[in-house]
């Protein structure tokens, strides 16, 4: 893709947070604070069928759940954490 | 893996109506013109007008007649073979052995006699002669074997259609035959709509039955063939034909509990399950312990209905939810609401694993859209979010070019 690795993490941060405000719209809430790093998860205002299915709408557009692909089950507790797992799980950038 | 099973179903002084068995229809034709019974007839080919030759011979004929289903799978093969070693023969009528299509436990074989499988079968040959019923079922199966005895008892004709080729080619031959006449499932019957095969029918009878048929469909299939009398048929392998409903609305009408139709009695337990109890109860199962009727004769159908307004309706099957952060839904359900979107041809809904919920809901639908998919997509999300509770809503819906079916001609679910 010839982006680095900093650049595509921007890329996600971009796309969680597009998405992150649709699930919100489709669960009919209003977010409760700015989704910023420290926002913690739980005091966003989306409830566990809005996280589960924002992580559909990413799996649609990144293409892959982090959440069923690792082993050991990770909480994200803040809105960087759950930036990170996406990070950490992303198909390595395209052919060298 | 179907020559081994019919290898292990071979004992002594049995007729076999099979590709690679010991006899041929034309045995079954010398059977019935011959004297004595044969002890078993087993049809197992999958060549349908060989079956049905078969078919046409051993009723009356022979004492119990194997009916192996066209796809073999090794737990129905071996419920036959030790259902053959065991069952003693010989109850005064033929018995018609099949196979049930669940697709989960234990597979069961039920036996049937001609009255337990024709129960609301006209018997008026003027009437029949109008017909040309075409047969899309596999005929080694219970709905297949309805049409089959139905249009034969009738008086009608029907015309096989060859099961190896592509729906469309087989459609192309019925209408090419002056099929009339066709029973099919509601999946069946969207793709059949969606077949430039459909121009050329002139329905005078039209048949859905196996699945829940949902109002859009009835629909559908009144503005494409308005001459068309429109019957959904309650059947199941277990419980024989139940009833049928004619006037066109999804559901059957709720008087059918107090002033059932002929033959037939229906009630609802008290988790909304619909039982049947039919007079004639030739049926049962197979070298099975367990009763397919309660003490009281009632069949449990394992089909969930509600009431609404003046008709129950069917929710769907007891097994077949899925299960979203503890909350049950029914796909069917679902299904029904994306069918009634503008532009849906066939939906099928499934549960996806999410780690958070369990499952979510996720829906494919096969749909006339253009290049505005997005578009399309998120109205009809919306659509679901305004016509269902918040964790019944598709968190994917997919637009796909073919939705699966089973053998049955079911959505096939997963």
């Amino acid at each position: 893709m010839g982006t680095t690795g900093k650049d595509s993490l921007g890329a996600i941060r971009e796309k969680i947070t597009r998405n992150f405000l649709e699930a919100l719209r489709v669960r009919k809430v209003e977010l409760a604070r700015p989704l910023d790093d420290d926002a913690v998860l739980l005091e966003t205002g989306l409830d566990s069928l809005g996280f589960a299915i924002l992580v559909v709408k990413l799996e649609e557009e990144l293409g892959y759940d982090p959440f069923t692909m690792m082993e050991e089950p990770v909480y994200p507790k803040t809105f960087r954490e759950f930036v990170e797992v996406y990070a950490r799980f992303a198909p390595s950038a395209g052919p060298a | 893996m179907m020559d081994e099973a019919l290898a292990r179903l071979e004992p002594g002084r049995e007729l076999w109506i099979a590709e690679r068995g010991v006899a041929t229809a034309g045995d079954a034709v010398r059977m019935r013109q011959g004297r004595g019974a044969a002890e078993r007839v087993i049809i197992g080919s999958h060549d349908p007008l060989e079956c049905a030759k078969a078919m046409a011979c051993a009723e009356a004929r022979a004492r119990m007649v194997l009916i192996v289903p066209s796809a073999l799978e090794e737990p129905v093969a071996r419920r036959f073979t030790e259902v053959f070693e065991s069952e003693p023969s010989w109850f005064g009528e033929t018995r018609w052995v099949i196979a049930t299509s669940g697709t989960t436990g234990t597979p069961k074989l039920v036996s049937h006699t001609l009255r337990s499988l024709t129960r609301t079968s006209k018997k008026d040959p003027q009437a029949g002669a109008r017909f040309r019923w075409g047969l899309l079922y596999d005929l080694a199966r219970f709905a297949g074997l309805q049409v089959f005895f139905n249009s034969l008892l009738s008086g009608s004709s029907l015309i096989l259609s060859d099961p190896t080729q592509p729906l469309e080619r087989r459609l192309e031959w019925l209408a090419r035959n002056h099929c009339n006449a066709l029973s099919a499932t509601p999946t069946m019957w969207r793709k059949i709509l969606m077949s430039t095969a459909a121009e050329k029918f002139a329905f005078r009878q039209i048949t859905l039955g196996g699945e829940i048929s949902d109002q859009p469909i009835l629909d559908a299939l009144r503005r494409k063939y308005p001459q068309a009398r429109i019957s959904q048929i309650y059947a199941s392998t277990e419980a024989g034909v139940g009833f049928a409903v004619n006037d066109g609305r999804a559901g059957f009408p709720k008087s059918f509990v107090e002033h059932p139709p002929a033959g037939v009695e229906l009630r609802l337990n008290t988790e909304g399950f619909l039982l049947v109890r039919t007079e004639n109860r030739d049926q049962g199962y197979l070298g099975a312990r367990e009763s397919l009727f309660d003490e009281k004769g009632w069949i449990n159908t394992g089909d969930l209905v509600a009431g609404e307004s003046d008709r129950f309706v069917f929710l769907g099957r007891a097994n077949g939810a899925i299960n979203v952060g503890g909350n049950k839904v029914q796909p069917e359900e679902v299904e029904r609401v994306i069918g009634s979107f503008p532009g849906v041809r066939i939906a099928a809904v499934y549960a996806k694993k999410s780690a958070i919920t369990g499952q979510v809901v996720a829906a494919d639908v096969v749909a006339d859209v253009g290049n505005e998919a997005s578009d399309w997509k998120r109205e009809l999300a919306a659509h679901c979010a305004l016509h269902l509770a918040g964790h019944k809503v598709p968190a994917l819906i997919r637009i796909v070019d073919d939705i699966p079916v089973t053998q049955a001609g079911k959505l096939a679910r997963r």
